[in-house]
């Protein structure tokens, strides 16, 4: 009898504990208002660090096709600042290259000598424009999607955190503009995925078709450290 | 037999028994000789320093530094210095007295910035040796060096005269400068710091260094171990001359850190997935084995169990005897041969790999196929497993013309014909009437194989005729200048009795890496339509001393050396 209990109460205390670890499923919102959210928190950080990674099809920088974008990681703090060092890949030879952006100034490392030069207005890729409230991600976000949909809720590889997952159609005019020709102007898709309570974009994945090619040019942009306080000050040239 | 034949005898016997004695004592001292010259009780090192392989100023020189320099002043091509430099006056300007004038400079200079002369304060005690070692040292993101901790050793003969000689120094930069300095005693030596030099002797080494920190290492090495001690050291500096005025050495790990932070186009490469992971150092040297010569020799010791088995066979590819030679003509100027084109493609090729990730690796290498019609990381360098020789001969064609010269690039395979295939297929994408970038023509090489000219109206002046032929891929300035190759080995540069005479000079057992034959390429320009040029370019005038320069190379298992002679032109 006493061992009876002994089991009940054992397999209660397991079943407890099972339902207490489970995942609490996130709040059922509608995607609208995730991206919402997310695009108002957007524009109220003050500073966070990201990871801009090409895969699959090139996406070239120049009309020649001989220099093709393939990564940037680097750090921005509003309203205009930015560093990062750009993998740029070029017929035989991968190299890396150092950006500051101070408003609309910019510095880049040269290829050949590691030197720092500023550029000339215009030029180079100039990270600060992703966040720009009228051509950067917040306009993208808010005037350029459409069939946006909230598919399965999913953790990411290096976050424990269950987040929300939108997918969505998205115009690619404005993306065209904002990557200085390196994404767009064609339709392409992307999914996002959104952190709950705090509603911070984590990642976003475009995948964009390449007319005669086989293969799409996959952009996958991870954010972190958001809020971050960081000086970014211009280079010393010498 | 009278009186006189007795005393004769008598003295004889005398003589004798001096003679005997004289004789064992003189075996005596020589058999105690021999023992302390064995035994070494005062650490003299008397059979090392003849044999040239002590150096009393590396005691000192602690064993993590990244480079050092030595100066034997007692080795025997010392006393070759003056003549060489008379060789080199009397060849270039006919004033040898500019050697001593240069000494009178630099003792003019010294006097006035610190008080000292070489001359009254220095040579009476200097001892054989003089080391100068870059203790640490790091680099800015140009690669420059900044904060360079350096020590400079000097043995001393007179301890006395070398207290004495630092007491001054230290007098006067107490005088000249106003001020500071500062006295401090480490492990029984007096130390002192003036601005930024300190010194201080130690047993029979006076000390110069950056800051007393850095002298305190040098006793510490002193004390305990030293550069000479480590194994990448002895296994370099083993395989220089014996008589060398010089010996350097740079450390494996710190040219390692120096390259992975040099800036260079590529991402940067860890200096363990560097080619040269497996350099423990670099030693070199510098001698005068004749006066009309100056030979500098380089010794890289590699650590067996991080060379790769591309890296040993490249080793064992460098060991092999060199044939191409015999493919290059008689007359040619400058020759540089080697081995394994392959195998060094492979090691950057990993290199890159390991850093910057196979996927974006690929990826420049399509984009380089699409953009110059040729795969060079799939079709070409893995079929280029041969010897190869870049050589520079007579030509009144291409673009070296005007110099009266053509350039030549033979590179061996053992796969003529899918090199061929690589070459045709280029030949025909860069001649494409439409979107090609010029005008290609083939044609047969006497010797068989094709060779293709190519010619664009970009460049009018522009010509390059490259081929596949003997199993070589060959490229040279101009259609001629390949022809001009020995296919058959007569008339070559192998056979040449000048070119054989000139590896006389080397070790035996080395085999020939380059020659550059200054003298007849100074002619061929004073008869080319460059003279007049020539004649007042600074780089060719001051060769005028050197008639030619070669080098040979020597490979083992873990130790890869070259040596290079400077031959001068004797007057």
């Amino acid at each position: 009898m006493r061992m009876r209990h002994i089991v009940r109460l054992f397999i209660a205390s397991l079943l407890l504990f099972t339902i207490s670890c489970r995942e609490q499923p996130l709040a059922d919102l509608p995607a609208e208002t995730i991206l919402e959210r997310a695009i108002t928190r957007m524009t109220s950080v003050s500073g966070f660090h990201f990871m801009i990674d090409r895969s699959g099809a090139p996406a070239y920088l120049d009309a020649a096709e001989t220099l093709s974008f393939r990564q940037a990681e680097g750090d921005y703090v509003t309203p205009d600042r930015a560093r990062a060092v750009v993998r740029i890949i070029a017929p035989g030879l991968v190299t890396d290259v150092s950006v500051v952006s101070v408003g609309a100034i910019q510095w880049e490392t040269n290829v050949l000598t590691g030197q720092w030069e500023e550029l000339p207005p215009d030029w180079g890729f100039n990270p600060t424009v992703l966040f720009d409230t009228q051509l950067g991600l917040p306009a993208i976000l808010t005037s350029d999607l459409s069939n946006l949909v909230r598919v399965e809720s999913q953790k990411l590889d290096d976050s424990g955190l269950l987040m929300y997952q939108l997918s969505a159609d998205v115009a690619g005019e404005r993306l065209y503009q904002m990557s200085g020709g390196l994404i767009g102007p064609g339709p392409v898709t992307a999914t996002m995925w959104i952190a709950p309570e705090t509603f911070e974009l984590h990642r976003i994945l475009v995948v964009e078709p390449v007319a005669g090619s086989e293969e799409s040019s996959i952009w996958q942009v991870d954010f972190g450290e958001f809020d971050l306080q960081l000086e970014i000050e211009p280079p010393t040239i010498k | 037999m009278g009186m006189d034949t007795r005393v004769l005898e008598s003295g004889g016997r005398r003589g004798r028994r001096l003679a005997v004695m004289l004789s064992a004592a003189s075996a005596v001292l020589l058999l105690l000789a021999a023992v302390l010259l064995l035994l070494d009780p005062f650490g003299w090192h008397i059979i090392d320093r003849l044999k040239g392989e002590y150096d009393a100023a590396l005691d000192a020189v602690p064993a993590d530094s990244s480079l050092y320099v030595g100066v034997n002043l007692l080795s025997p091509d010392v006393s070759r210095v003056d003549d060489v430099w008379a060789t080199i006056s009397a060849a270039s300007t006919g004033d040898a007295g500019q050697f001593t004038e240069l000494r009178r400079k630099v003792e003019e200079q010294l006097i006035q910035e610190i008080g000292i002369s070489i001359e009254a304060d220095v040579i009476p005690w200097i001892g054989q040796f003089i080391g100068f070692s870059v203790v640490s040292a790091e680099w800015d993101e140009f690669g420059q060096p900044t904060n360079v901790e350096w020590l400079l050793a000097v043995e001393t003969r007179d301890k006395e005269g070398s207290d004495q000689f630092l007491s001054k120094l230290a007098a006067f930069l107490d005088a000249k400068q106003d001020a500071m300095v500062d006295i401090s005693d480490y492990q029984g030596v007096s130390l002192t710091q003036a601005d930024q030099i300190a010194f201080g002797r130690s047993g029979t080494l006076v000390m110069m260094g950056s800051s007393t920190d850095t002298l305190k290492q040098g006793i510490d090495a002193q004390q305990g171990t030293s550069l000479s001690h480590t194994p990448g050291f002895q296994q370099a500096v083993a395989k220089l001359p014996g008589d060398r005025v010089l010996t350097g050495y740079v450390n494996g790990d710190q040219l390692n850190r120096w390259l992975a932070d040099v800036p260079t186009p590529l991402p940067h490469i860890a200096p363990e997935n560097l080619p040269t992971s497996a350099v423990q150092g670099i030693g070199f040297s510098f001698s005068l084995p004749a006066v009309d010569r100056i030979q500098i020799d380089a010794a890289t010791a590699f650590d067996p169990e991080k060379l790769s088995a591309v890296q040993k066979r490249l080793l064992q590819l460098t060991a092999e005897s060199e044939a191409a030679a015999s493919l290059f003509p008689e007359e040619t100027m400058l020759y540089i041969t080697g081995k394994g084109i392959d195998g060094s493609w492979e090691l950057l090729r990993r290199a890159m790999i390991a850093e910057i990730g196979r996927d974006d690796f690929e990826e420049s290498m399509r984009m380089f196929a699409k953009e110059f019609s040729i795969d060079f990381d799939q079709q070409l360098f893995p079929l280029l497993d041969g010897e190869f020789a870049i050589g520079i001969l007579p030509s009144s064609e291409g673009a070296l013309a005007d110099g009266g010269l053509g350039a030549v690039l033979a590179a061996g395979t053992s796969d003529e014909q899918s090199l061929a295939t690589t070459v045709a297929a280029f030949s025909e994408d860069i001649g494409r009437p439409q979107g090609g970038l010029g005008q290609v023509t083939a044609s047969e090489l006497p010797a068989g194989g094709t060779v293709y000219e190519f010619e664009t109206a970009l460049l009018p002046d522009f010509q390059l005729a490259y081929g596949v032929g003997q199993n070589y891929l060959l490229l040279g300035t101009s259609k001629s200048a390949l022809s001009d190759l020995r296919f058959d080995g007569k008339l070559s540069l192998a056979n040449s009795g000048a070119y054989q005479a000139m590896w006389e000079a080397f070790p035996d057992g080395m085999v020939p890496a380059f020659f550059v034959d200054i003298a007849g390429l100074r002619k061929l320009l004073a008869e080319s339509a460059l003279a007049a040029e020539a004649a007042s370019e600074p780089v060719i005038t001051s060769l005028s001393v050197i008639s030619r320069v070669a080098g040979a190379s020597l490979a083992a298992d873990d130790t890869a050396q070259i040596t290079a002679i400077i031959f001068l032109e004797s007057k």
